[in-house]
């Protein structure tokens, strides 16, 4: 009944609430809630009468939310989903914050980037063996994988069905001109595409795969322990990381304290609630294999979104990746 | 006189005036101009991105492909934050891009630019255009906007310095105008200054060099200098041509008639005395109507000076002795203290008081005394001249001035009630409680 209310269409994946307080602001959400409730628990400590309620939703659900009208009640919307965030802001979605974000790394002073996702490669140390240590770089991986006999089954995200498949395969395209070359060499030995972070890293720690390309760093971190094969890559080439973000909609109905929301989210205590992978300082970290490249809030990103690029960009891939097909 | 314009005030007004239009105007042009090469600087970035486009067209078995280039994009993006917005259509289908992107071309120009206000904010678009197809009119069109707010910004940022700019040199010229206001009319200031502080008598021409615009003033001014000095000359000499000229003859008539008086037989020797009276009493007005032209000379030309009047009493005094004696009459002269040296016309003063002692001799009986005192009463020397004769009919000057007409008094009290007034000072008359008239000039202490 209440969901019905927020937007056409839109299924929660949760609705969580944080704090009692009478002032409630309202989050529409891609993120776990488990990895964010640190954040909220504390913005609600520091302040009184206040609450925050969660509402946990696919990035593409969210998108179309905003756009088929958004209900006055949800106050920000955040996700990791950054192509779908420009082009929200760019169609109008969002109000300017401008006069009062100061330092973030914002987007016309409507989208806030709040934390970082690194991209890393995960291989499972069992399968590969000792040549791991070799495997420094994109183009070292392709030459290794060329000259590898024995046959290896590989992940990534499938783009067709995933959005942030797509975003880094379009992104390691504008970075790497070899990136079809990475696929063809995948392609010839075995490649798995899969729909979701989980499915690959579980196949990787399973020895079902022995390399997932593209994972986010932070789901992984969780798993080194527990699965001693496993072992993250960061090629020193380049290391691309999503941002997240947040925007507060256009008619939000508390857009007060969403602002102090997210001005907690970014400013130092609030960093510090994140876990370490994913906060905005990453991109200074001193173990990162080479240059950090946080995908830019930048409206060009509107144009991978369009069919036209879209149709053009699985033309090849059907091609590259079809061998395992 | 007083005046309530000056020639700086309306000169500056006008200057003032003048500069703020042409401030207005410069800085108008100036915000358009800057307007106008921001929304250039703005249609090179987007006219690239649409040709590019454009460019990447090539007909294929369904229709045409394209590319839309993610790197020319992301440099419009680099140039400003703004929303940027895009759409490429094949005749009336739209291929990709936002489908309600204005892309209305009219005309066969192949690139167009337009600012509408699209999604709710002011939008700068570039369409370009070209056929495809060998056998068809169809046209693909690219359309490439972005949104124009931080140009906007901008150029408003601009304006304002230029404003500050055209502000601060307006005041500059503001200032400018008044010191060359100020300093044109600076002979017209030397020449009042110059002027103001000029002796009554000084009648020398200007000499100041003076710029042409005022030298005809400066010229009249001189020439009114030289008539001046030609009325005054004359006057004086008529003075003195009249004092010789006039009372020559009358003295002679009076002498001529006493002697009538001695000689005739009785019967016409009370008509040879009428005589005598009537021509001395012409005598005596004559004197005075000259010496009353002359004060007005002496106070035109300015003839004061520090004088002691104490000193100057008693040489009167001493002058008159003899008159009074004659009547049996004794002057005495009293300073109830020290008297200060006077700032006055010395003669001016020694004929008012011989006026007025004149007078008192001639009204107060034989073997009473005239007094003269002098003291100093508020601020202001007061010389009372004390008669024991039958006083003044009336305490007011006026009446006593016009009752005097039928020739006792003559115009003695009139220059005596002038030289006090051009002195600051005034005449006051008035009887004594025990009889007898009593005269007073008071005169201002400096």
């Amino acid at each position: 009944m209440f969901t019905a209310t927020l937007a056409h269409g839109l299924t929660p994946e949760g609705n969580f609430v944080v704090g009692q307080g009478n002032q409630q602001v309202t989050v529409l959400g891609t993120g776990d809630f488990a990895r964010i409730q640190p954040v909220l628990a504390g913005f609600v400590q520091n302040g009184s009468d206040r609450s925050v309620r969660y509402i946990q939703a696919s990035s593409r659900e969210i998108d179309q939310a905003v756009r088929a009208g958004l209900s006055e009640e949800i106050d920000l919307v955040m996700s990791s989903a950054v192509d779908l965030q420009v082009r929200l802001i760019n169609d109008g979605f969002g109000q300017s914050l401008s006069d009062e974000l100061t330092s973030s790394t914002n987007w016309r002073g409507e989208l806030v980037q709040w934390a970082l996702e690194p991209i890393v490669t995960l291989v499972n140390r069992r399968l590969i063996g000792e040549d791991v240590d070799q495997l420094r770089s994109r183009a070292a991986l392709i030459q290794w994988l060329k000259h590898q006999n024995k046959a290896l089954t590989a992940t990534l995200y499938d783009p067709r069905e995933s959005g942030v498949g797509y975003l880094l395969s379009q992104q390691d395209l504008l970075q790497d001109t070899q990136f079809w070359d990475l696929i063809d060499q995948l392609g010839r030995h075995q490649l798995r595409p899969n729909c979701c972070s989980g499915e690959m890293i579980d196949q990787v720690v399973s020895g079902e795969s022995a390399l997932a390309y593209n994972v986010i760093e932070s789901y992984v971190t969780p798993l080194l322990e527990v699965a001693p094969d496993v072992q993250i890559l960061r090629f020193n080439d380049y290391q691309l990381a999503i941002p997240r973000t947040g925007f507060i909609p256009r008619g939000a109905d508390d857009r007060d304290l969403a602002l102090e929301l997210l001005s907690y989210v970014v400013s130092d205590e609030g960093q510090s609630r994140l876990s370490p992978t994913v906060r905005l300082a990453v991109l200074n970290r001193s173990n990162a294999g080479g240059p950090m490249k946080p995908i830019r809030l930048s409206p060009a990103l509107i144009v991978h979104l369009d069919p036209v690029a879209r149709d053009a960009f699985f033309k090849v891939w059907d091609q590259r990746s079809q061998r395992t097909r | 006189m007083q005046s309530d314009w000056s020639i700086r005030g309306r000169l500056f007004g006008l200057w003032l005036l003048m500069l703020l239009l042409v401030s207005v105007a410069v800085y108008l042009t100036t915000s358009a101009v800057v307007e106008r090469s921001l929304q250039t600087g703005q249609d090179r970035n987007l006219k690239p991105v649409a040709l590019i486009i454009l460019d990447s067209v090539v007909n294929s078995d369904q229709g045409i492909d394209f590319d839309l280039p993610y790197q020319a994009f992301e440099v419009l993006a680099y140039s400003a934050p703004e929303r940027i917005f895009y759409r490429v259509t094949l005749g009336e289908r739209n291929l990709a891009g936002y489908d309600d992107v204005p892309a209305d071309l009219q005309g066969s120009e192949p690139i167009v630019f337009q600012t509408h206000s699209y999604r709710g904010e002011s939008t700068r678009f570039v369409t370009a255009r070209k056929r495809v197809f060998s056998d068809s009119d169809l046209e693909v069109t690219v359309t490439v906007g972005q949104t124009r707010a931080s140009y906007l910004t901008q150029a408003q940022q601009i304006a304002n310095w230029i404003a500050l700019a055209v502000l601060i040199a307006f005041a500059c010229l503001a200032v400018w105008a008044e010191a060359s206001l100020r300093h044109a009319l600076k002979p017209v200031v030397g020449i009042a200054a110059d002027l103001e502080v000029r002796k009554a008598d000084d009648f020398s021409p200007i000499q100041a060099r003076v710029p042409m615009e005022i030298s005809r003033l400066v010229e009249t001014l001189n020439r009114v200098f030289d008539q001046h000095r030609g009325l005054l000359a004359e006057n004086r000499a008529f003075i003195a041509e009249a004092t010789h000229q006039i009372k020559t003859p009358i003295a002679a008539i009076m002498t001529r008639s006493e002697l009538l008086e001695r000689e005739l037989p009785e019967t016409h020797r009370a008509e040879a005395h009428d005589l005598t009276v009537r021509a001395r009493y012409a005598s005596k007005l004559v004197t005075q109507l000259l010496l009353r032209a002359s004060l007005t000379y002496r106070e035109l030309v300015g003839a004061k000076e520090w004088i002691d009047l104490m000193a100057l009493l008693q040489g009167i005094v001493r002058a008159m002795d003899p008159t009074a004696e004659a009547k049996e009459v004794a002057i005495h002269l009293h300073a109830s203290e020290s008297v200060p040296s006077l700032y006055a016309d010395r003669v001016a003063i020694r004929e008012a008081v011989i006026c007025l002692l004149d007078n008192a001799i001639r009204h107060t009986p034989a073997l009473t005394d005239v007094d003269v005192e002098v003291s100093i009463v508020s601020g202001k020397i007061c010389i009372a001249i004390l008669d024991r004769g039958p006083g003044f009919p009336s305490d007011d000057l006026d009446a006593v001035k016009l009752a005097s007409e039928d020739g006792h008094v003559g115009l003695g009290l009139e220059i005596v009630n002038r030289v006090a007034r051009s002195h600051n000072g005034e005449l006051t008359i008035s009887d004594r409680p025990d009889g007898g008239a009593k005269c007073v000039i008071s005169l201002p202490v400096s």
